[in-house]
């Protein structure tokens, strides 16, 4: 039988196509496809904050990968940065701005500011909305007002609807349609909303002093650190109910936290900072860890904590002197030094892709 | 002295208060504004002006937004602002903002560069500014009104009324602005920087016998503007008040051979952030005698007490209080071509152990015949700074162990004096040991005040001045250039990374002048500065560097005069070749500007 070659031409175009379809997929969408991105505050009262991004294949950092432009740098007061849809959501919380660029390779895609986002502080990102918590304004004594969450339509930039929480709301987290937002305040607030997406009802579940961040474990329960207050036993890790969202369980820290709540590879310890120092605790234990599982007397002041889930390390933000460029200290698992890192000034998040 | 050789060239209508007078101190380091610029720039503030005509550098955040001065790369906190003798350094913060001294108020403003705390105290370490207006003894008004970009109205009136022994000066002043100007970073407009202050002087005299007077001097200044933000903020809503009042009730007595100045102050500092208020009282008691024994020999002595409360919520029980006293004595020594100066201070401060403070001089004439003056000067001296009030009792993180900051100066130089040009060039070295800064003192971030560095600060400031009339044309001329590097030489263990490096908004290069052309009854000015690459964090990444700029003004004028009125009609342009510049990192400043000046006086 012969085979004609216009029978074949088509095939082999197909075939081309397709290849090249599939060669696509595996080519790399931007320079910053996969790696640790390191939030940098920026001087207090200044638009200097950066992103940094750290590859791991190469072991290298880029520093200021977004620059909102007209300025050389990402805004005033990066606070937070959330991936979703191929898209970086960045929350400049002096600037009262959320930038929005292409995750792989930062390109503006659009700045979002409008009159209630006074500052905010993070975003969530889903279904055309994004959900940010915002701290509203101080008051002749530097307190909190008026906080809620707001949602926007991500195209128009218009606000939809406002939720109001307590004062300080902090980190935000999408458990199926609720929204839970952390209310901190300096430890002047000690609950954790709960927002009805669907209904827009609002209730709060009471905690510890200064709840902040939360993290989800391996039975998808949910931990909220507490920070507390001045005084002591204050701060907690406290485990919320996957479905009702009910405290089930306090764990009493003796001392202040810092602010941020890490979990590991398998999501079975929870990390957070107190002293400097970080401690590791077993999503199973009953009592707080009696010693820190890492200490560094290079760390000038612990600003930030993160575990990368892609390796299990785990990375610690020094401000060293809150004008200047700061450092990451990366341990592995087993809390052994690695490397350290350098960063832009004030290292307040790490997220990682 | 080369600084009362410049006050007789270009100053013959200024006077000089006794407390604040500029003998005893050697005079390498005198910067006096000159008369003509300080009409040309009276609606600007007080640091406007002494950017143009002395080589030093403002660190403003924003335009018309607190501005702190920066004298041969030491700290605002560093330099003194004195008015008629009373300090106006706030207290709790321990500097003074240039943008509440409206330059439209005073006679005479002179900046003495160099360490001088044996004469002014604590705090003048690395200058000291004078600042001067007192009673005529002439009947005269003085009304000005200037109209200038981006909504900036100002208006002043300056009343003289002089009857047998009583003298009188009332001043009255307001200005306002929208401040609203283009970005030229971003092409928008500078939002949430408007700004609006007035105020009012009024200083009675009465004079007996020619030789004894008394006084009181009163100054109200009411400042209200919102706060800039940086480039990138939107939605701020920030708002700042002062409420200023200062008050000095005084008698002089001026005989031949000895004068004598009894001083009453108190100043109140009214602070109001968002509705968040601290207030700084002070009383001030000063004392002083001159003596001079014969032409060769002058003596003086003198004491001031002072004590300060500032209230408000960062305060412990909302109130500290706080008394400081000082003794001092100086003595000027001249024969021939030799002129020796020797200050003395000694302080006393609550609950702090304070330095001996000694200044000295020596001024030689090396060359005089009737063309050309060349002088020679050598200089050191001791300084100090108190911890501000801030530094020792802010709840939870004063520190009331501090140490004073203390400095050695040193400094040389010499001086050419022509008929039509004058030339001043000198050498200088400033190790400031001590130094307080706000540092975190823990791994969680808390701040407190510390004794943490020491800086070594060296460098040479030139100014050359020509004048010269050619058929009814003047010509003035005037070019400062400052050369100044500085390095942290010691620091704290945590901060071991800063040693070596350069303090933050400390331009290595600093130039300013101005050309003036005047004809018959017509004048013209083009004036020029410039500084170049400042650090603005203190590890000094070039990433965050604010780079150099320069910057050019150019004024038109015209007097006219019938009989004892006189109308004075300026035209200036500021910025003219729209150089985007940020004098403080982030805030903006603005583009090419302009302003029409009318100024009426009958005398």
């Amino acid at each position: 039988m012969q085979i004609r070659l216009k029978s074949i031409v088509p095939i082999l175009l197909l075939a081309i196509i397709l290849f090249s379809c599939s060669d696509d997929d595996n080519r790399p969408k931007g320079l910053y496809d996969e790696g640790v991105f390191i939030v940098n505050e920026g001087q207090f009262g200044q638009a200097n904050g950066t992103l940094s991004f750290y590859n791991r294949a190469t072991e290298t950092v880029t520093s200021n990968i977004f620059q909102a432009a007209p300025l050389n740098f990402a805004g005033a007061v990066f606070q937070s940065l959330h991936f979703a849809n191929d898209k970086a959501y960045m929350v400049m919380n002096a600037g009262n701005k959320i930038e929005i660029a292409n995750a792989f390779n930062f390109e503006s895609i659009k700045t979002i500011s409008n009159e209630e986002l006074i500052n905010p502080r993070f975003v969530i990102a889903n279904n055309g909305k994004l959900y940010v918590s915002v701290w509203g304004s101080f008051d002749e004594n530097f307190s909190l007002v008026d906080s809620y969450v707001l949602e926007i339509d991500e195209a128009t930039g218009i606000v939809l609807r406002e939720f109001d929480t307590d004062e300080g709301t902090e980190e935000l987290l999408l458990v199926g349609n609720k929204l839970l937002a952390a209310n901190y305040n300096f430890g002047g607030s000690n609950t954790v909303s709960v927002i009805d997406l669907v209904t827009g009802s609002v209730n709060h579940v009471s905690v510890n002093a200064g709840p902040t961040s939360f993290a989800v474990d391996a039975n998808d329960n949910i931990w909220v650190l507490c920070s507390g207050t001045n005084e002591a036993n204050s701060a907690a890790l406290v485990r919320l109910n996957k479905n009702s969202f009910e405290l089930e369980k306090t764990i009493s820290l003796s001392e202040s936290t810092g602010q941020d709540l890490a979990i590991s590879l398998d999501k079975s310890n929870l990390f957070f900072m107190a002293d400097g120092k970080v401690y590791q605790l077993s999503i199973n234990a009953n009592n707080a860890p009696e010693n820190s599982f890492i200490e560094n007397e290079d760390l000038a002041v612990a600003y930030a904590l993160g575990v990368d889930p892609s390796t299990g390390n785990i990375w610690i933000g020094d401000a060293f002197n809150f004008t200047s460029d700061g450092k990451a200290f990366v341990y592995n698992a087993q809390g052994e030094f690695l490397k350290e890192v350098n960063t832009g000034i004030n290292p307040t998040a790490f997220v990682f892709k | 002295m080369f600084g009362q050789s410049d006050s007789v060239i270009y100053l013959k209508e200024l006077r000089v208060e006794a407390l604040a007078e500029k003998n005893f101190l050697p005079g390498s380091g005198m910067h006096i504004l000159e008369r003509g610029l300080h009409e040309i720039y009276q609606n600007k503030h007080v640091g406007d002006v002494l950017q143009l005509q002395a080589p030093v550098y403002f660190r403003n955040y924003g335009s018309n937004m607190i501005s702190g001065i920066i004298v041969r790369s030491t700290g605002p906190q560093h330099t003194t602002v004195n008015w008629k003798g009373l300090s106006l350094n706030h207290f709790a913060l321990g500097q003074s903002d240039f943008s509440l001294l409206p330059t439209i108020l005073f006679d005479s403003i002179f900046l003495h560069a160099g360490g001088s705390s044996a004469r002014y105290g604590s705090g003048a370490i690395g200058g000291s500014l004078q600042l001067t207006n007192q009673p005529s003894p002439f009947n005269s008004i003085k009304l000005n009104v200037e109209q200038g970009s981006f909504g900036k109205s100002a208006q002043g009136i300056k009343l003289n009324f002089a009857k047998r022994n009583f003298r009188t000066l009332i001043q009255l002043y307001r200005q306002e602005a929208e401040n609203d100007f283009p970005i030229l970073k971003t092409n928008e407009r500078q939002q949430q920087a408007n700004y609006r202050f007035s105020g009012f002087q009024f200083n009675p005299e009465y004079v007996l016998n020619k030789a004894i007077t008394f006084g009181l001097a009163t100054w109200y200044h009411y400042a209200d503007r919102n706060v800039q933000p940086a480039i990138g903020i939107v939605n701020s809503n920030n708002n700042q008040q002062d409420v200023l009042t200062r008050s000095l009730l005084y008698v002089k007595v001026d005989k031949e051979n000895f004068s004598f100045r009894q001083n009453f102050g108190r100043t109140t500092d009214l602070i109001n952030y968002n509705g968040s208020k601290s207030t700084v009282t002070r009383n001030t008691w000063q004392s002083e005698f001159q003596y001079r024994f014969n032409s060769f020999i002058k003596l003086d002595i003198g004491t001031e007490w002072q004590q300060a409360k500032v209230s408000g919520s960062g305060y412990p029980n909302g109130l500290v209080d706080e008394w400081r006293a000082d003794v001092f004595a100086s003595a000027q020594f001249q024969k021939r071509q030799t002129e020796v100066l020797l200050n003395i201070r000694k302080p006393f401060i609550e609950n702090l152990e304070t330095p001996f403070i000694l200044q000295t001089s020596v001024e030689q004439t090396l060359l005089s015949n009737n063309k050309v003056i060349v002088k020679g000067i050598a200089a050191t001296s001791f300084n100090y700074r108190a911890p501000t009030l801030n530094d020792r009792y802010w709840i939870n993180s004063g520190n009331i162990n501090l140490n004073p900051e203390y400095s050695k100066n040193a400094e040389a130089g010499l001086s050419f004096l022509h008929q039509t040009l004058s030339i001043k060039s000198s050498f200088f070295y400033n190790l400031i040991d001590n130094w307080i800064q706000w540092k975190p003192v823990d791994q969680s971030g808390l701040f407190k005040p510390q004794n943490v560095q020491q800086v070594r600060i060296s460098g040479i400031e030139t100014k050359f001045h020509f004048h010269t009339t050619v058929n009814n044309c003047r010509i003035d001329a005037l070019l400062n250039y400052q050369w100044a590097k500085n390095i942290v030489t010691k620091t704290s263990i945590v901060n071991e990374s800063v040693k070596g490096k350069t303090l933050i908004y400390t331009p290595e290069h600093i130039a300013s002048g101005y050309l003036r052309v005047s004809y018959k009854k017509f004048h013209s000015q083009l004036a020029l500065q410039s500084a170049s690459q400042r650090f603005t964090e203190e590890l000094n990444n070039s990433v965050y560097a604010l780079p150099m700029y320069g910057l050019m003004d150019f004024t038109i004028g015209r007097q006219l005069q019938y009989e004892q009125h006189k109308v004075s009609i300026n035209l200036s342009a500021f910025n003219i070749t729209n150089q985007s510049y940020q004098l403080y990192a982030g805030f903006a400043q603005p583009g090419r500007n302009y302003a029409l000046q009318i100024q009426y006086q009958l005398k």
